[in-house]
Formats: C-alpha cells, sequence, structure tokens
C-alpha cells in the first residue's frame, strides 16, 4: 500500500465513522446532522484561532485529520436534540482544552473528544440526557422543522413528551435492569437491549472491522475494552445486574472500543500496557454504569485510563527490564 | 467550624509528614553533589576558574562561593550543565569556537630550563635540562598553563583535527528541513510502503537501474582518496608530493602494531599532496584526502605474487594477502575484510553467507555484478571460505533478482564447489548481515550480536570479487561498480569507478534543484550537498531524488506505533525521538538511558513507515553520535584525571621525603650538636669536679 501519512489515517478513520454517522441520522433525524454541523464547525475554527495564536501554519493543521475525527465523534456521541451553542462548545472545548492547551496535535494527555463531550454532559446534564426516542426512517423521530427550531433558539422542544423517553441505560441507572426488561420487543428480549441500538451497534463494530483490517488501529484495544466490559458486566451480573450482551451492544461501549481507546496519542504505547489500559476502560466504564449515578460511564472511563498511560508505559518497560529511573 | 479547621489542620500535617519523609527518602539517593558537578567537568585541571583543579571549583560551586560559568575549557555545554544539575539559570560564557588545541613546543627555541614540566598538570611535557622539549599531544588537555611558564615564549597552541567519531550529526529540525530541504536526512518517499513486523515490504525501485547500460566512468582530472582507516583515525600517506604512482601503489604505510589495510594508488599518476576535502558523512566532515593527478596511462604497478592454488594455500596466507590487497568492506561499511574474516576464523565460523540480498531500494550494483562476474565472485567466495575455516558456502539472493540468482546458479554448477543459492523474499532490511543469517541458515543471531555469534561470516559480493582478484590476479582493490539512479538523472546505471573519483565526474551537474543528492541507497543513503566527496570502497550509489520521490513535511507525532512494529531491533523510535528531541538522555551513558539509542542500526526502517515524516533515523543518529562523543570525552576526562592525580600524589611524596630528608638532616644536626654539648657539659662537669676535687 502506498506509504501512509497523518491525513489519510485520520481520513480513514473518519470514513469509518460514517456508517455510525448515518445509522444515527437514519434513527434520530436532522438533529444528528446539525450536532455534527456545530462540532465540526467549532472544533476547526478553535483549531485554526488556537494554531495561529501559538505562531503556526494553520493549512497543515486544519488538514491533518485529527479536528475532524474529533468533531464526528462528538457529534455521535452527544443526544440528537439539542441547541446549538451545546454541540459546538463540546467542539472548541475538545480542541481547546483537550488538544492545543497540551501543545497541539500528538501532546494531548487525554483524548480531545471526551474531554469536549464530558465539558458539556457536567456543564448541562439537563439537555443531555434527553434522547428522543429512536425510530426508523430521516425525520420519523422528530420533524426536521422542530428540531431546526429548537437547534437554534433553545426554546422549549415542541416534542416534550417525546424528549423525555429514556434510554435503556438510563432506566437501568434509575430503575434497575428489570423495569427495561418489558419495554423491549420481544425478538431482542434475550439481548435486554431496544432493537434500534442494536443497529448502532452493528454500523460502529462494521467501521471498526474496517480499521482493523487495514491495521489502523491495534487489536488490542477493542479486544480489550469488550473482554474488560464482559468481565466485569458478567461478575456484576451475578449479584443483579444486566447481561452481558446488554452492556456489549448498548451506549457507548463500541464506540469506545472502535474509535475512542484506540486513540493512539493518548493510548499507552507499549503493547503489553495498551491491553491493560483497554480491558481497565470496560472495567471502569462497567462499575459506573452499575453502581455509580452516571447512566454511562464510558467517558469517565477513558479520561481516567489516558490519565494512567504513562504509568502503565513505566511498569510495562520496568517489567521488561528497559527502564532505569 | 471547629471540626473544619480540625480535619484541614489534619490533612496539612499528613501531607506535610509525608513530603518530608519523601524528601528525606529521596535526598538519601543522590550522591553528593559535589561529585555530581566534578562529573560535568572537563578535568583538564587548568585551573583557568582560579581553583587549583577541577575538584575544588566543583565545591566550591557545591558551596554557592563560584559561580556555574568559570569553566573555560567545558564552554557553553558544561556551564548549561551544572546549570541544570542545580536548577540555576546559566550565566553562558563567550566561547571561542576554535575546536580542540594542543600546546606544541617549538624546539629550536626551546632552552630545556624545564619550567614548563611542573606547570602542566597532566605530565604531557616531556624532556630535561638542556634538553628540548616536547609535548605528548595525546595526553594534552589545552589548557594553557604552560604558556605562561615559558620564559622563551616558544609555547604555543595548535589547532588539531578532531578525530571523525566525534563528530556529531546535527538534530534534524523542522524548520531546517524546509530551509535546506537539500539537506534533509532520511529515505526517498517510495510508492509503496507496507509496514511488517520487524521490517517493511517496499517498492525497490530496481527498475530504474536494473537493465541500464554498464559502462566505465572516465578518469577524472584529480582523485581524491581520504586517508582515513575504518575507525575514522587518519592514515599518514606514505609518498610525497611530486611522487609518481602507478595503479595499485600503496600510498599509505602499513604500522606493523596497529590492525589495518593499506590503501592504494587508484590510477598511475603524480602526487599532488594533501588537502582537507569533504567526505559523505552524516555530520558533514572533511578528511585529509590524498590528491592524485591521473597521467591517463593507467599504469599498473608490479602485481603482487599470485596464488596458483589459492584453495590448498595457507589461511594466515591468504589472510595476509587480503589484507595487502586493501580488501574493504564493499557492502556500505568499509570494513577490512581480513580483520573480518580473522575475526570469523577466530570464533570457528563453518559458514560462509554470499550476500548478495542487496536489501536498500534503488541499488541493482551487486546484481549487476553477479550477472557479469559470477564466477569470480564463486571463486572469491571459496578463497575467502578457505581464509576464515567455513567449510559450508551458502548464498543468499533477493527473490525479485532472478536473473542475477541463475547467473549465480550456473557459476556454481561450471565449477566444482558445492554452494546452494537461496533465494530470500526481502523485505527491507533483510539484506542486513544480521537479519541475512536466519533465512539463509535457519540460525537466529541474537539481539546486539555479530553473525559470528552463531557460526556465520557473512561477505557481499563485491568484496568477493575483489578477494577473487586480490588473491589470483594481484590486483590491490583500487574500483568498484556504483549505482546512478534515481528521478533526478536520466542517465541511471551501473559505472565502474575508481575509488577517490569526486562524485561530480559522475553525475555532471545533473540532478533537480531543491532535491537531494544521497551516496548509498535510496534508504539508508547520506545526502550530500558537495560534488567534490570522493567516491570510496563501500558507496554502492549515487541517488538523485525527484520531486516524486523529496520525503514529505514533517508532522506532530500521533503515536500510531507503526515504527515500533516494523523496527527490527524491537525499539520504539518515536518515542526515543520524543525524548532526544527533549534532551532527555541525550549523550549519558547507555546504561543511565531508558530506551538505549545505541541499540539503533540506522536501517530507518522506521522512518520508511513515518506517516508524520519525521527524520526518526537522524535524531536517534544525533544520540548516539553525542553518546560516543561524550563517552569518548568521558574517557578523556577521566585520563587526565587519573595523571593529575598520579602527578599530585608523585609531588605529594616528592614534598614528604624531601621534609624527612630535612628532618633527618636536622635531627643529625641537632643529634651531634646535642653531643657536642654533653660532651661539653661532661667537660664543663669534669672541670668542675676538677675545681671542686
Amino acid at each position: 500500500m502506498a506509504a501512509p501519512t497523518t491525513p489519510s489515517i485520520m481520513g480513514q478513520v473518519a470514513l469509518a465513522l460514517v456508517p455510525g454517522a448515518g445509522v444515527m441520522l437514519w434513527l434520530f433525524g436532522l438533529g444528528v446532522a446539525l450536532n455534527l454541523a456545530a462540532a465540526l464547525a467549532a472544533a476547526l475554527a478553535a483549531e485554526a484561532a488556537a494554531v495561529r495564536l501559538r505562531g503556526y501554519a494553520v493549512g497543515p493543521a486544519l488538514t491533518d485529520g485529527s479536528t475532524l475525527v474529533a468533531g464526528l465523534i462528538i457529534g455521535i456521541a452527544l443526544p440528537p436534540l439539542l441547541p446549538f451553542w451545546i454541540p459546538a462548545l463540546a467542539g472548541a472545548l475538545a480542541v481547546l482544552l483537550g488538544k492545543q492547551a497540551y501543545g497541539g496535535l500528538g501532546q494531548n494527555v487525554f483524548n480531545p473528544a471526551m474531554v469536549g463531550y464530558l465539558a458539556v454532559l457536567l456543564a448541562f446534564p439537563k439537555a443531555l440526557a434527553l434522547w428522543p426516542p429512536p425510530e426508523a426512517g430521516l425525520g420519523a423521530a422528530v420533524p426536521a422543522g422542530e428540531a431546526l427550531a429548537y437547534f437554534l433558539t433553545g426554546a422549549v422542544p415542541p416534542v416534550a413528551d417525546a424528549m423525555t423517553h429514556a434510554t435503556p441505560l438510563d432506566a437501568l441507572a434509575t430503575e434497575g435492569f428489570a423495569a427495561l426488561a418489558p419495554a423491549t420487543d420481544g425478538a431482542l428480549r434475550p439481548l435486554g437491549a431496544a432493537g434500534a441500538w442494536l443497529w448502532l451497534g452493528g454500523a460502529f463494530t462494521l467501521g471498526g472491522v474496517a480499521l482493523l483490517a487495514r491495521g489502523l488501529i491495534d487489536w488490542r484495544m477493542p479486544l480489550g475494552v469488550l473482554a474488560g466490559t464482559a468481565a466485569t458486566a458478567g461478575l456484576l451480573q451475578l449479584s443483579g445486574g444486566a447481561p452481558v450482551a446488554f452492556h456489549l451492544l448498548s451506549g457507548a461501549t463500541l464506540l469506545v472500543a472502535f474509535f475512542i481507546a484506540t486513540d493512539p496519542v493518548s493510548a499507552p504505547r507499549e503493547p503489553g500496557a495498551r491491553l491493560v489500559y483497554a480491558a481497565l476502560i470496560g472495567v471502569v466504564a462497567m462499575v459506573i454504569r452499575e453502581l455509580g449515578g452516571h447512566p454511562d460511564g464510558f467517558a469517565f472511563a477513558v479520561l481516567m485510563l489516558n490519565a494512567t498511560a504513562p504509568l502503565l508505559d513505566y511498569i510495562a518497560r520496568q517489567s521488561r527490564g528497559e527502564a532505569t529511573t | 467550624m471547629l471540626s473544619a479547621v480540625l480535619t484541614i489542620t489534619a490533612i496539612a500535617g499528613i501531607c506535610g509528614v509525608g513530603l518530608g519523609a519523601a524528601g528525606r527518602r529521596l535526598a538519601s539517593q543522590q550522591s553528593p553533589v559535589v561529585d555530581r558537578i566534578d562529573e560535568l567537568l572537563p578535568q583538564t585541571q587548568c585551573g583557568q576558574c582560579g581553583y587549583p583543579g577541577c575538584r575544588a571549583y566543583a565545591e566550591a560551586v557545591a558551596s554557592g562561593e563560584a559561580p556555574v560559568n568559570l569553566c573555560t575549557p567545558g564552554g557553553n555545554a558544561t556551564v548549561n550543565a551544572i546549570a541544570e544539575l542545580l536548577q540555576v539559570d546559566p550565566e553562558p560564557i563567550e566561547e571561542a569556537d576554535s575546536g580542540p588545541k594542543v600546546a606544541f613546543i617549538d624546539e629550536d627555541q626551546c632552552i630545556g630550563c624545564t619550567r614548563c614540566l611542573p606547570a602542566c598538570p597532566v605530565d604531557a611535557i616531556v624532556g630535561a635540562q638542556k634538553q628540548m622539549h616536547t609535548v605528548i599531544a595525546d595526553e594534552c588537555t589545552g589548557c594553557e598553563l604552560c604558556l605562561d611558564a615559558c620564559p622563551m615564549d616558544c609555547i604555543t597552541m595548535v589547532a588539531v583535527e578532531p578525530p571523525l567519531s566525534s563528530r556529531v550529526r546535527p538534530l534534524p529540525t523542522p524548520e531546517a528541513s524546509r530551509a535546506h530541504p537539500e539537506q534533509r536526512p532520511g529515505p526517498l518517499r517510495h510508492r509503496e510502503v507496507t509496514p511488517r513486523r520487524g521490517g517493511v515490504a517496499v517498492d525497490d525501485a530496481k527498475h530504474l537501474s536494473r537493465d541500464a547500460p554498464v559502462a566505465t566512468a572516465p578518469l577524472p582530472e584529480a582523485l581524491a582518496v581520504p586517508l582515513l582507516d575504518h575507525t575514522g583515525a587518519r592514515l599518514a600517506a606514505s609518498v610525497a608530493a611530486g611522487d609518481t604512482v602507478y595503479r595499485g601503489t600503496p600510498i599509505t604505510g602499513m604500522p606493523a602494531d596497529k590492525p589495518g589495510v593499506p590503501l592504494h594508488a587508484p590510477t598511475s599518476g603524480t602526487v599532488w599532496g594533501v588537502e582537507r576535502r569533504p567526505i559523505a558523512h552524516p555530520a558533514g566532515a572533511t578528511a585529509t584526502c590524498l590528491i592524485l593527478e591521473p597521467d591517463g596511462a593507467d599504469t599498473p604497478a608490479a602485481p603482487l605474487p599470485i596464488f596458483e592454488e589459492p584453495l590448498q594455500a595457507d589461511p594466515e596466507a591468504l589472510l595476509e594477502r587480503i589484507r595487502d590487497a586493501g580488501v574493504r568492506g564493499m557492502g556500505g561499511a568499509g570494513f577490512p575484510t581480513t580483520l573480518k574474516l580473522a575475526d570469523a576464523r577466530r570464533s570457528g565460523v563453518d559458514t560462509l553467507v554470499i550476500n548478495a540480498v542487496e536489501c536498500d531500494t534503488y541499488l541493482t550494483c551487486d546484481e549487476t555484478l553477479l550477472r557479469q562476474r559470477a564466477a569470480a565472485i564463486v571463486h572469491g567466495a571459496r578463497i575467502a571460505a578457505r581464509a576464515c575455516g567455513a567449510d559450508r558456502i551458502l548464498a543468499a539472493v533477493k527473490r525479485s533478482a532472478a536473473e542475477a540468482a541463475t547467473a549465480l546458479e550456473a557459476a556454481v554448477e561450471a565449477s566444482d564447489a558445492s554452494i546452494q543459492v537461496v533465494r530470500v523474499d526481502a523485505n527491507y532490511p533483510a539484506g542486513n548481515e544480521r537479519h541475512v543469517v536466519y533465512p539463509t541458515t535457519g540460525r537466529t543471531v541474537p539481539s546486539g550480536a555479530r553473525p559470528t555469534a552463531v557460526g556465520v561470516v557473512c561477505q557481499n559480493v563485491a568484496t568477493l570479487d575483489a578477494i577473487y582478484h586480490g588473491v589470483c590476479a594481484g590486483e590491490p582493490s583500487v574500483g568498484r561498480l556504483v549505482t546512478v539512479t534515481g528521478g533526478g538523472i536520466a542517465a541511471r546505471g551501473n559505472y565502474w569507478v575508481r575509488v577517490g573519483t569526486p562524485v561530480a565526474a559522475l553525475i555532471g551537474d545533473a540532478g533537480v534543484p531543491g532535491h537531494r543528492t544521497l551516496v548509498g541507497g535510496g534508504i539508508m543513503g547520506t545526502p550530500i550537498t558537495d560534488r567534490r566527496i570522493p567516491i570510496t570502497h563501500g558507496m554502492n550509489g549515487v541517488v538523485l531524488e525527484g520531486p516524486e520521490e523529496a520525503p514529505l513535511e514533517e508532522q506532530p507525532c500521533i503515536s500510531c506505533s507503526r515504527c515500533a512494529e516494523v523496527c527490527p531491533e524491537g525499539l520504539e523510535p518515536f518515542e526515543m525521538a520524543r525524548r532526544i528531541r527533549a534532551g532527555v538522555g541525550v549523550g549519558e551513558a547507555p546504561e543511565h538511558v531508558e530506551l538505549d539509542p545505541m541499540r539503533c542500526t540506522g536501517c530507518s526502517s522506521c522512518e520508511l513507515v513515518c506517516p508524520s515524516s519525521k527524520p526518526l533515523a537522524a535524531i536517534t543518529g544525533h544520540a548516539r553520535d553525542m553518546a560516543r562523543a561524550r563517552m569518548r570525552e568521558r574517557a578523556q576526562a577521566e585520563h587526565a584525571r587519573q595523571r593529575q592525580e598520579a602527578k599530585q600524589a608523585r609531588e605529594e611524596r616528592r614534598r614528604r621525603e624531601k621534609a624527612e630528608a630535612r628532618q633527618r638532616k636536622r635531627a643529625a644536626v641537632t643529634g651531634e650538636a646535642g653531643q657536642q654539648r654533653e660532651a661539653g657539659q661532661q667537660r664543663e662537669a669534669g672541670q668542675g669536679e676538677t675545681t671542686e676535687g
């Protein structure tokens, strides 16, 4: 294959996110596209401004593709109906706090997309808790006009009833798995997840497998995340938690496994350390989901493990007898 | 309120105790600061700082009496190092950037007063009363203390040539690469690059020169032969300006004590003299070259005696002949072949591998040679095997060089030798002699070891050809086949070139402005900017870069770790490069550096696959050069310290002996006086008695 370049790698990662974004759009309507546009525009503008202020060339920084990927991930992770300032703030904070504050591409300790996502999750908990019910067919969940009006003004959404729909994970956090079971349709009952969420998981997996096949991501990361998630969920299931399959297929599990834990900049460098890192992301996320107060714990888990990456590397090198100090 | 105050006080107390304990524990792990400062000082013992010796200055700095910038010989590097250690702001000193100097005594003016002898802190001056004095240049630290001691002002400081091994290639920066793209180190951009574990499948670009014509390059107006041995030390010329030499006349003497091989005049002509010329070197070094003006007749010198039955000859005699014929490794290293074979013989190898893999891209000189001279190479391999004691010969040829492999098999068929030709699926760097051993013999060379560790010695095909001609025709090795290729030149091909021919004579002014000219292959080649640089034995190609082949501009590292995946030595180039650019551990001894750059072989696989086009190989190369240069400096400093301590001990002993002698004398004198006094008293007493009596 042709010699890889950073833009080509990032471009392929962005391409692999397209199926996931497409399914989101199909399930939740125009709001997803608006989120993506706002997050991307803000991220690129923040990148250009920050790089310029730091005295570097703006062109290469915008075209390296890393901001594109971060913006896409934020747009996918956020709930599909939001006033524009929330995705925009997430995109800008991802670039400014998550990346440029550390010295730009390749220097950041934390995954920029997760920094931006968590910043708005903690700042606007109410807005981010509202998901419309997924419904197949573009615009079936929320009419495009209403979505646009809410996006632009942030006024009380006209589909207030729909907005109160809880994701399976919300239900799990507030009422436990038992409350969830009757809501799921018959065919998927054994999995415990609502059917629409399965489609999303399938789309992320498709993109992730493509990246694996192209050798663009390290297989240890998805394997570690899924193994850590499954093992912890299995243990917690013994004490009355949700089934393993439910945890693997719902929420951000697959997005994190294939697209976020695999970010090489914020992950450890040593192969052994990477496996441990990815597995611990799954463990921490499951503990937060089942025992903590937040519906999904993956964003927190990723940032926590980002912070331990240098330590994991150090331990891995030391166990190989290379570290000296 | 009270509970909050109590809680915070308690937390503060716990933190304080913790910090205190940590501080005490960590402090005891550090060696005393005086020792650490002393280690950073150059140990010239010159006293230019105003303190008697480096140790005394270190003590003064540690106690805060002296500023950190008094050490003139150490220069700004030392000032910065001490400032870093003590966490103070460095105050730079004005540095006269003139390189190392040693004292030189004009012996015509020296009156033999011996005053400079005690002034020298390291005993580097020899001489006696009324005898001329001389400086032992190797021991002189350049401290200049002898200058003031000399009443005749006959001591001067002369600049000395720093050895090639102390040259450090610059740390590549994005700014420098942008400003001088023609000097940027690193591989050409290849069209197809696929990372594999421990190697790279790369589009080898050999078709550019593979079927191009083979020609003999015309003799240039002047040849420049670098007078260097394989360690980079200078060789002394054994011919003088105006001498007439013939092709094959030795031009350097062979010191019996030093292992080395002679250089030979590449053609007949007149010696013009010696001159410093740029040579192909990553740090852009120059070397003293012997300049020879060819007479055009190319008259050979009388050949060395010819071995009629080389395969029955005494191995020692063969080794001696291979040395006298000036055979050097032609795969790139230029290491004397006789030393390599002798080493192989000592370690008892059983297999000789003919290395025709030629894994660096763009090069076709080895496969061309194989197609043209397979019979000579087979014969050369049998001679080399005889010389090193190997009883089995294997040949490794790249699978893509089918014609060369067929030619070699035909030559083996025609001879009565039993040589197995192995076709190797060559990912880069399969031709590295450590990596060619496994696919050929099935033996694995341990990391950091040479093939002799598993009973194998590898020889490049061009070297074997030179061995054949040296032994069977008595002709010294004075030329080689050089590939001229790349997108920047139309006249590609392989050329027979005499050693010492300037690159300009081969490529003229061809090339694309702003793009590079490299000597060597497309991956490991060294960029050159001066086309007067002479061809040497190990120089297998000249590659002119086309616009399509120029490396891309450097981008930030995204830690994708492709470089770590492909590194044949299992290193982590991206992490090493990050640390080296931050100055962490650069120049320190390998045992103190996590991720040791000395383990890097410079194969540049990492750089080939880097999506950010980082000059990884040159960054690690810089750290290697720094480590080597600093280790050398440290060894010299340690040596100077020992000599100074020896001198101080000697002076101390002499002072003590003098003092003892004086005391003895005094004791003797006072003893005598005492006896006299006693005698006098007795006399007086006697007298008294007498008077009393």
